[in-house]
């Protein structure tokens, strides 16, 4: 394929660059580097070396920068997160497009930690600045990422459950992916759950803490796998690079399980998503449930030939960020919208209402409003309607309301 | 109760209907006014200029070619409604059911009937150019058994409303002269020409009319005008001029111009 498909893991410490198709992942320091008195920007090691000489002037973090709201200070100026970000980004791009040789951006994936909304609005800024088309542009959970990189595995890794340790400068994180196969449609979970078990990564350089290390890790994973089946267990992060340290944490999670070890999980992920958005029809043909993804189905009554018909505004699986709907109707002696919301269990399925008062007083089905729906979170929906009266013959008032409803 | 779910209809080139004053954008705001409008739309309301609009605004192909090849083949104009209404959905089966029923009803009265309703129809629309051409149709029709002086006297009774809502009183005196010519019992129409006077009292007036005013009792008249002087005093349209008046100088001018353009387009429709 003529262009890069680009799978990034995005923390605060660090970026992690997969391009499908190759087997290299890239890790990149999260720090930038200003140049003193220039507008030149440096990123990972180079930023370190430049800082080092003294030519510049460092910032680490960058994109903590832009979930706090924080300016950073460089050389007497003020940037803000989504300035550094942005360069944080160029500089990604063009480290990868000068090792792969190419200038062409086909499709790029974020992973995220976690869904913050900041973050996802500046990565789509900082899409604008990149070059990339919004539509080429795409942020998920890591959660989403091991789907996808669980996924494209071959189907005996994923036929029970899967578990995945994570564990880097950040701590560890547990994540689970259990698949239920339903007649019309395979449904796939993914949880994770940060283990407060006080352990890191500078408890490996020394024999005593590396020995105290794996007892905790055996005696979290001991509890997070019992009574259940799972076909694999992985092992992503720094920690677990050279896992020697962890010999009992080993035989605990290799008992009937096949253990794999993949240190740009989130990266491979991201890059394998970033390959399926490139194809005409998708190779995941599943609902996949996740941070990021809605855990409801959100439909409304409509009539449609006559008939009263369900109308889907958002589906479980959907990702609340991209999942934007406007829809325009006509009110026939209807002063309310009525939502359905069907959780995952569809025996716990609720109505939520939502009064239009202050309409303007027309004949009725001579009003017409236009309901704009997105999501704030996986558990917020915020709804706008407007009336747009009925053409010329009832012109539209510029009324407005405005709900925000909690899943 | 329900929710009538839109199709999204990028209309670039809205449909104008004159006699109503507006331009239309959409399938929903079409059936209403076909709906609520029957005898406007009943006599080629589908022509190339709806068809084309149908295809190219609101992307209806199929309903486009089928009104063509109906029109071609000579079909029924009601039909063409009927299919309209039916290709929408903005009506319900029952509805368009009931709309059949009325355009049969219409079809079946006299042709002259049938005019003057049209006729009526534009004078409520407020219309009055349109409706006094339609009136004056009538005027030119062959008498026979509802073509006869009464029907002929109450034509020339709305001609002469229309003239006087277009502030032309002397035209207005002759079409109600008209009228007591050809329906001299109806009492309706020389207190018309006594309210006439009284609006415009420089109104020259047959001789034969003062000495009538003079042996009749011609208080109920004056009271009936004296309750229409004061419900136009207290008419949502002077309450917003005087509301306009109390604004400061910058709102009013603005008001103003607002109003004077809504009296301009209103003029306009008028005439």
């Amino acid at each position: 394929m003529d262009g890069l498909l680009i799978g990034l893991d995005l923390c605060d410490d660090y970026g992690q660059v997969s391009v499908y198709g190759r087997d290299n992942v890239w890790t990149i320091p999260g720090v930038i580097c200003r140049a003193k008195k220039q507008d030149q920007w440096y990123i990972g090691d180079e930023a370190y070396s430049v800082n080092l000489s003294g030519e510049g002037v460092m910032i680490e973090k960058p994109a903590s920068f832009v979930r706090k709201d924080k300016l950073a200070e460089a050389d007497g100026e003020s940037f803000d997160g989504v300035r550094l970000m942005e360069e944080y980004l160029n500089g990604i791009l063009n480290l990868i497009k000068k090792e792969c040789e190419t200038d062409k951006v086909i499709q790029m994936v974020v992973a995220l930690p976690h869904m913050d909304s900041k973050v996802m609005d500046c990565l789509l800024y900082c899409a604008d600045f990149l070059g990339i088309p919004r539509s080429r542009f795409h942020v998920i959970s890591r959660e989403e990422s091991f789907l996808y990189y669980v996924l494209s595995q071959k189907k005996e890794i994923w036929a029970g459950q899967v578990g995945l340790f994570d564990f880097s400068q950040r701590g560890l994180r547990y994540f689970e992916m259990k698949v239920q196969r339903g007649l019309k449609q395979t449904t796939v979970l993914s949880d994770s759950e940060e283990l407060e078990e006080g352990i890191n990564l500078d408890m490996l350089e020394s024999t005593s803490g590396a020995r105290l290390a794996d007892k905790a890790l055996c005696s979290c994973s001991e509890r997070l796998l019992a009574k259940k089946m799972f076909s694999s267990i992985l092992l992503t992060g720094k920690g677990f690079e050279k896992p020697f340290w962890a010999s009992d944490f080993m035989k605990v999670i290799g008992k009937r399980r096949k253990i794999y070890s993949e240190t740009g999980l989130f990266a491979r992920g991201a890059a394998r998503k970033a390959a399926d958005c490139q194809e005409a029809e998708t190779a995941f043909p599943y609902v996949m449930i996740c941070e990021g993804r809605l855990k409801y189905t959100i439909s409304m009554e409509v009539i449609h030939d006559e008939k009263p018909t369900q109308l889907v505004i958002a589906a479980s699986g959907d990702s609340w960020y991209e999942a934007k709907s406007t829809l325009d109707f006509i009110l026939d002696n209807q002063e309310k919208l009525v939502f359905q919301i069907q959780p995952l269990d569809s025996r716990k399925k609720y109505d939520v209402t939502m009064k239009l008062e202050g309409l303007p007083k027309r004949p009725n089905r001579t009003t017409r409003i236009q309901m704009k729906v997105g999501f704030r979170d996986e558990n917020t929906m915020a709804v706008v309607v407007a009336d747009r009266g009925f053409g010329e013959l009832f012109p539209a008032s510029d009324i407005v309301i405005r709900r925000e409803i909690a899943l | 109760m329900s929710l009538l779910l839109c199709r999204m209809e990028p209309v670039a080139h809205p449909f104008e209907v004159p006699e109503l004053g507006v331009r239309l954008y959409s399938s929903q705001e079409l059936c209403y006014v076909i709906y609520e409008n029957p005898l406007l739309v009943m006599d080629d309301f589908v022509d190339e200029r709806l068809i084309q609009f149908i295809r190219q605004d609101l992307n209806m192909e199929f309903l486009a070619g089928k009104l063509e090849n109906w029109k071609k083949s000579g079909e029924n104009p009601d039909n063409l409604l009927l299919l309209i209404l039916s290709e929408c959905q903005y009506y319900t089966g029952a509805e368009v059911s009931r709309y059949r029923q009325t355009l049969i009803q219409l079809r079946k009265k006299h042709p002259a009937q049938l005019e003057k309703d049209r006729a009526d129809y534009f004078f409520e629309k407020k219309q009055y150019r349109r409706a006094i051409s339609h009136y004056e149709k009538l005027l030119d029709r062959k008498r026979d058994n509802v073509v006869d002086d009464r029907f002929l006297g109450r034509v020339w009774c709305c001609l002469g409303a229309c003239q006087a809502r277009m502030f032309q009183f002397e035209k207005a005196y002759k079409a109600y002269d008209r009228a007591g010519f050809y329906d001299s019992k109806n009492p309706e129409i020389l207190e018309r020409i006594y309210s006439l006077k009284a609006l415009y009292p420089q109104l020259p007036l047959n001789e034969r009319y003062q000495t009538l005013f003079k042996t009749r009792d011609v208080k109920p008249w004056e009271e009936k005008i004296e309750e229409a002087k004061k419900k136009g005093q207290e008419s949502p349209g002077v309450k917003e001029i005087n509301a306009l008046f109390m604004k400061d100088p910058e709102k009013r001018l603005e008001g103003a111009a607002r109003l004077v353009k809504q009296w301009k387009q209103e003029y306009r429709s008028m005439m």
